[in-house]
């Protein structure tokens, strides 16, 4: 790892704010190794990247004003692979939260867009690594 | 409530740099190299503890300095390792003594040593082959 692509390190409280999480619940998920944290002059930062990837998995899926929108709508808007985005689906990720015309699964736009962000951070590792998908172990219960 | 004293310490660049008198320009080529752990807060690049350590114990010197035999550093660490830390170059010799005897600096082998009596795994090298700054072609 060179000089231009460090994590990025955050105070837990900020990044608690900017995600709007109750920062116990980032306690938990770094007592569980599910958070990369570190001390730096007695304050705990937290790996910002780390945190993107759990809170993405904690948004309510039909949160007020989101949107639901189709699987291949998704993937036109992100501009990637509708693929791609059936494997976030199936892997739970991004669940449907409803049916369409033509039994379209709708997701939720707010979470799809959170998860194509980290898609861009992490390029072509694996969106939410084994260790940090709530889906194949459980943080937060 | 996560206790920060139980988390990996990390410091400012800078700030690691002075307080184990490392050359920042050094321990910034060893963060480039991957040989210490770094990250970055805010638009301070911040690094691991102990990781430099590593680092400090490879490049220590101290004024008046005390140049001693291998033999002799062998009697006052209390360990033989030390002809191994002078094969892997991490205790050059320094000069020649009395009956040719290799004489090194003093200081770096209570470095060294001092490493050593930390480790906790019995048999793991002192400094791993990814952190070893001559190995990376850093000093």
């Amino acid at each position: 790892m060179g000089l231009i692509d460090l994590p990025k390190f955050v105070p837990l409280e900020e990044a608690a704010n900017r995600y709007n999480v109750d920062p116990q619940v980032l306690d938990c998920a770094v007592e569980d190794n599910a958070i990369r944290a570190i001390s730096v002059n007695g304050t705990v930062l937290v790996d910002d990247e780390d945190v993107a990837v759990i809170t993405v998995q904690m948004k309510k899926p039909k949160a007020s004003g989101d949107e639901l929108v189709s699987i291949s709508e998704v993937a036109r808007r992100l501009e990637i692979p509708s693929g791609t985005v059936s494997r976030w689906q199936e892997r739970g990720w991004l669940p449907a939260i409803a049916s369409g015309p033509r039994r379209a699964k709708l997701v939720s736009w707010t979470r799809a867009q959170a998860l194509g962000e980290i898609r861009e951070a992490r390029g072509r590792q694996r969106l939410i690594p084994r260790s940090k998908d709530f889906g194949r172990r459980k943080v937060m219960s | 409530m996560v206790n920060a004293t139980d988390l990996p310490e990390y410091l400012p660049l800078e700030q690691a740099a002075e307080q184990y008198h490392i050359d920042p320009e050094l321990l910034r080529r060893a963060v480039d190299a991957g040989a210490v752990d770094a990250g970055k807060a805010g638009e301070q690049i911040i690094v691991a503890v102990a990781d430099v350590v590593l680092v400090a114990a490879q490049v220590c010197t101290a004024e008046n300095d005390e140049l001693v035999s291998l033999n002799e550093v062998v009697r006052r660490l209390g360990t033989k390792t030390v002809f191994l830390w002078h094969k892997y170059g991490w205790l050059p010799a320094l000069a020649t003594g009395s009956r040719n005897a290799k004489l090194v600096s003093w200081s770096r082998a209570q470095a060294l040593g001092k490493l050593h009596s930390q480790q906790t795994q019995y048999g793991s090298r002192l400094i791993p082959r990814d952190k070893d700054l001559l190995r990376l072609g850093l000093i």
